[in-house]
């Protein structure tokens, strides 16, 4: 189930549009789960238009500005009253620096669109940040990318430092970047692999199912 | 023939003795043939000079790609860049947030600091043999840059006139960055416009936020030297549109295909390219780039009008071996004989 004229208007990157359809469901029924849905099946017809070669990275990133916009009204309608709308925390960072870290910049935006709480730790990322920021946030996810072949076994230091630290069965962990690959993301014991900004979230998803 | 007269006689729409190589070998791999990390080079504008000649002199292809010393990094547009021990400056934040910020986007001078030492050595010491190609980035790349991609591409719908206000202010420091480089001697500008490319905006944007610029600062260099524009990964759509810039030269990266486009555009510009950087030369074997090579040749290389090169800059961690394989594979099936 989802709001039809909400993933309409999310993917013409209506902004108003998708605010005020976020009213309407608000004024009928608070019904958070069903917006949160919505915003992701929204994110991944957009998805697949820049895939197919119909949209652009500014297509993506106006309906990622929309989407953000319909959290914030969630957020502002919930006024504090305990329940938390989030699909889940994440803990993000990209284990070797690179100027085209546009790919993981692009990402987060996306995650926070569709209802996460991203905790970006940005690029050249240390092992025991990584794992101390798991711990603070409580993260549910840690997402790592390397660009390069040669830094991409930073990686497997995290996930031991995890697992010395009793945390590894808390947070699931995904690999990408151009670096990795399935077979490279079992090797250093990641629970997943995603190659881009829609498999991503679908994985993230299927993991909260 | 010298290199620089092969590189010339393309450029003159005349057949060469063979066809001219010149690969991107810029601040990214030629520290590596210098043998020091590539952020000693980033802020030692001397050792950039020397970086980029011993690249050339090690390789023996026929042209260089300089650019400015601790400039190219982005401190010269006055944005915050961690350079200690990375192989690629690192941007940190964004220079512009708010329109007020547009006044922090100044037109910096090039001759400050020794920013234009790298290109002055390169062009004193080869000039008269190899053909010098300084590296300038265009209007829309500099937006990009200042304001942060992500944001930038997200202000396109959001406040297409700050993103307009952007790019024309940029367009300012382009200008006066090539005729610095004009100045110091160098053959040709190569106009980076790298996010331009329709892997990352429509065709639509490109001929709003992109074209009209480039056509405006190309007109200005071509005055008084060759243009090459380059714009990375897939510019199928666009092509006919980057052909009709006034520049001299396309510099096309792999996911374009070079026969299409030497059938489409080859006749009015010179084509310069398309061996993948990533994929051939840094992660490929010997057979793979002389096969790439090949590819290449029979692609574009009848009647001319065609420079062989990568993509787009070879990275640091790529194989000398297959340089020297990319060269000596050129001189191989480059042949007008």
């Amino acid at each position: 189930m989802s709001v039809p004229e909400l993933v309409e208007a999310l993917v013409a990157g209506d902004r108003e549009r998708c605010v005020r359809a976020v009213e309407k469901v608000l004024q009928e029924s608070e019904d958070y789960e069903l917006i949160l849905r919505s915003l992701a099946e929204g994110m991944d017809i957009v998805g697949r238009k820049y895939e197919s070669g119909e949209y652009f990275i500014p297509e993506m990133l106006r309906s990622a500005r929309a989407a953000n916009a319909v959290m914030e009204k969630l957020r502002a309608s919930m006024n504090g009253r305990g329940e938390r709308v989030k699909a889940g925390t994440i803990v993000i960072g990209t284990v070797s620096g690179d100027i085209h870290d546009v790919g993981k910049n692009l990402l987060v935006t996306f995650l926070r669109a569709s209802g996460y709480t991203v905790h970006d730790l940005g690029v050249d990322v240390p092992a025991e940040r990584f794992v101390q920021e798991v711990e603070e946030k409580k993260a549910d996810f840690l997402l790592m990318s390397a660009l390069t072949t040669a830094t991409r076994y930073a990686m497997r230091d995290v996930i031991k430092l995890l697992e010395e630290r009793g945390l590894r069965d808390r947070v699931r962990v995904l690999v990408g970047g151009v670096s990795v690959n399935e077979r490279f993301a079992r090797e250093l014991g990641a629970d997943g692999y995603a190659k881009d900004v829609r498999s991503t979230i679908s994985l993230l998803r299927k993991f909260s199912e | 023939m010298s290199p620089r007269e092969r590189v010339e006689a393309v450029l003159k729409g005349e057949l060469p003795d063979t066809v001219p190589v010149v690969p991107v070998v810029d601040g990214y791999h030629a520290p590596r043939v210098l043998g020091v990390p590539n952020w000693e080079c980033f802020l030692n504008p001397d050792k950039m000079g020397d970086a980029i000649l011993s690249a050339l002199q090690h390789y023996g292809y026929d042209g260089a790609v300089v650019e400015m010393g601790i400039g190219y990094s982005g401190r010269v547009l006055g944005c915050r860049v961690e350079v200690e021990g990375k192989d690629v400056p690192l941007f940190v934040g964004n220079l512009i947030d708010t329109p007020e910020d547009l006044e922090k986007l100044q037109v910096p001078d090039p001759w400050e600091e020794d920013k234009m030492l790298p290109v002055e050595k390169v062009v004193e010491e080869a000039g008269d043999r190899y053909y010098i190609l300084g590296a300038v980035r265009a209007p829309f790349e500099i937006a990009c840059i200042v304001r942060g991609y992500v944001s930038l591409l997200g202000d396109i719908y959001d406040t297409p006139d700050f993103v307009h206000e952007i790019i024309e202010r940029s367009e300012k420091i382009t200008l006066e960055l090539g005729r610095a480089m004009i100045e110091a001697g160098v053959d040709a500008i190569l106009l980076r416009d790298s996010l331009a490319s329709s892997s990352v905006i429509s065709p639509g944007h490109y001929h709003e936020f992109a074209h009209p610029y480039e056509v405006r600062v190309i007109k200005e260099f071509r005055k008084k030297v060759r243009v090459v524009l380059h714009i990375c990964r897939n510019a199928t759509p666009i092509l006919e549109s980057m052909a009709n810039t006034g520049a001299d030269v396309l510099e096309i990266d792999s996911p374009v295909n070079l026969g299409e486009a030497k059938q489409q555009v080859g006749d009015r510009v010179v084509l310069k390219g398309n061996i993948d950087s990533v994929e051939v030369i840094e992660r490929g074997s010997a057979e793979v780039v002389e096969e790439a090579v090949k590819e290449c040749m029979q692609a574009a290389k009848e009647g001319g009008r065609y420079i062989l090169s990568t993509g787009d800059s070879v990275p640091r961690a790529a194989p000398p071996e297959n340089l020297h394989t990319l060269v000596k594979a050129g001189r191989k099936f480059g042949g007008y004989a």
